[in-house]
């Protein structure tokens, strides 16, 4: 009987649990979203110099911009392609992320 | 005058905003047009030169007008206050700003400001002052302000920016202000991270920020990496009872100050300043000294927002040095609930600067100056009743510590209660 139990709760558990998922878009900021107008300036450094204030890092996806949990590896790709995997927590907007590598355009 | 601001802002983006098939949430930075480096850091100006952390999101609604991008921000709140205690007062008031500011670029490295920053108070606190234990500063019908906070003069902010990139990391600023903040104290309470959830003042505030309506204001920073250094010059006269009026004076004062950045999350500063003659019915001059530290980071609800504080006072009339101590927080426990509390430490010399015989009385028996503690704890919750206002309805309550002396005169125990209703602008969730 304990192990039906055990079963039933670990089937309930991995059901709860997400798996990752990969998403593939362009690094920008929480500010600026899908458009960089910066007059001047590159949209890597307007991405940059919007995360240096109280903009944050996030990837926009061609519909959404999807805020990102690990706010220092996107500063090596800001406006790049790039493939990132992880876990997207809705209630947050958030991608929990696993891991950010560029996609050869 | 929030709700009238908000239709404005509703009607300008409607004409104005870009992009109106772009997919909902990529279109938060449409309200921005042609920025360059300089343009962001006079986005991240708070009061004056005065800044929060850059990490903490400003609430405000962006538009743009040609290539001016304009930022409006406001926040007021509707409360009603309890106090107990012989010298306790009971009012419904209204604490309020509007601020609009526009900014351009000059050229590659440079840009221009103007901002005005409006308040309806001197009609909405009733009587020149409302009911506030233990603060005291400035004057109402010729005698000064005690157990009560002044209001906020009509026109709170006007004032010119231009910043230029001498650098990457080096920036010069320069400021001109009708009237507007120096460079001397913590970024300002009405525009403090940490104390968007309290209606009412520190009463701390004459101690440390309360140079932020000040007249005829002229600043010079250099800001190289993390490290800024500012001086000013303005009038340094508090504000007359008119307050509707634009007043005007002399620079005769000065203030120097010099602001850290660690991170993006943090802000921390150190001040120093001479005022010539603040208070209008105190003779001599003020020194000044301040020390803070804010921290604001990002949180699943909003930005968990802080501020540690100190403040000293020197009168050159009286020779006394008065300190101050403030802590203050507040933390989004989820998006529509708040959390608040400033706890506050204040030598106090004026409270009871309007009976002259009791004041020198208890002069002689127990010195000039008591320490008092005031100790709030708040809660908010957003209740979303209008599309680009944030409106929540909060509670706080303050108790109080006093010396054994002025117990008879404040009672044992006095406390305070205040329920609000808080609108703030704030872009419409999308």
């Amino acid at each position: 009987m304990k192990m039906l139990y055990l079963t039933f709760a670990l089937a309930a558990a991995l059901s709860a649990a997400k798996t990752p998922e990969t998403f593939t878009g362009v690094i920008t900021d929480t500010h600026c979203g899908a458009k960089h107008d910066m007059k001047g300036r590159s949209d890597a450094d307007c991405v940059k110099l919007c995360a240096k204030g109280s903009a944050q890092y996030a990837l926009f996806d061609g519909q959404r911009v999807l805020k990102l949990s690990d706010q220092k590896t996107p500063a090596k790709f800001a406006a790049q392609k790039v493939k990132v995997v992880g876990i997207y927590d809705e209630k947050t907007e958030t991608i929990k992320v696993g891991s950010i590598e560029p996609v050869a355009q | 005058m929030l709700l009238c601001a908000c239709l404005f802002v509703h009607r300008a983006g409607a004409q104005d905003a870009p992009g109106g098939d772009q997919p909902q949430q990529a279109t938060s930075g449409a309200g921005m047009v042609d920025m360059n480096g300089a343009s962001m850091l006079l986005m991240n100006l708070a009061s004056g030169t005065s800044v929060n952390p850059a990490g903490w999101p400003m609430p405000m609604i962006m538009r743009h007008f040609g290539n001016w991008n304009t930022m409006f921000m406001g926040l007021g709140f509707l409360s009603d206050i309890q106090q107990s205690g012989p010298r306790g007062g009971d009012k419904l008031y209204s604490t309020n700003w509007f601020m609009v500011s526009s900014e351009h670029r000059v050229g590659a490295n440079g840009a221009f400001q103007a901002e005005l920053m409006l308040s309806l108070e001197p009609a909405t606190i009733t009587g020149r002052r409302y009911p506030l234990l233990f603060q005291t500063g400035e004057t109402a019908y010729g005698a000064p302000i005690v157990d009560g906070q002044h209001p906020h003069n009509f026109i709170m902010a006007l004032g010119f920016h231009y910043l230029h990139q001498l650098a990457e990391e080096t920036t010069l600023d320069l400021y001109f202000a009708p009237v507007g903040d120096p460079a001397l104290g913590p970024t300002a309470y009405p525009h403090r991270a940490s104390a968007m959830e309290l209606p009412e003042a520190p009463i701390s505030h004459h101690w440390q920020d309360s140079t932020h309506v000040a007249d005829d204001v002229v600043t010079v920073g250099l800001q190289y990496h993390k490290v800024k250094l500012e001086g000013s010059g303005f009038y340094g006269s508090e504000p007359g009872e008119n307050r509707w009026i634009v007043q005007q004076g002399p620079i005769d004062s000065w203030s120097t100050r010099l602001w850290f950045f660690p991170t993006k999350y943090w802000a921390a500063q150190v001040s120093f300043g001479r005022l010539t003659h603040p208070e209008a019915l105190e003779p001599g001059d003020q020194t000044r000294v301040t020390a803070s530290a804010e921290y604001a980071v990002p949180m699943p609800g909003g930005s968990w927002a802080s501020t540690l504080s100190w403040g000293r006072i020197h009168s050159t009339a009286t020779q006394r040095n008065m300190n101050s101590y403030l802590a203050e927080s507040v933390l989004p426990i989820t998006r529509r609930n708040f959390l608040t509390g400033r706890l506050e430490l204040v030598d106090k010399d004026d409270l009871f600067a309007g009976d002259p015989e009791l004041q020198q009385h208890l002069d002689v028996l127990y010195g000039s100056t008591f320490r008092i503690g005031a100790y709030t704890l708040g809660y908010t919750r957003d209740i979303g009743l209008f599309q680009s206002v944030e409106t929540g309805i909060g509670v706080n309550f303050t108790a109080y510590s006093l010396p054994n002396a002025i117990k008879p005169y404040y009672g044992g125990h006095p406390l305070g209660g205040n329920l609000f209703i808080r609108f703030r602008l704030r872009p419409a969730e999308k």
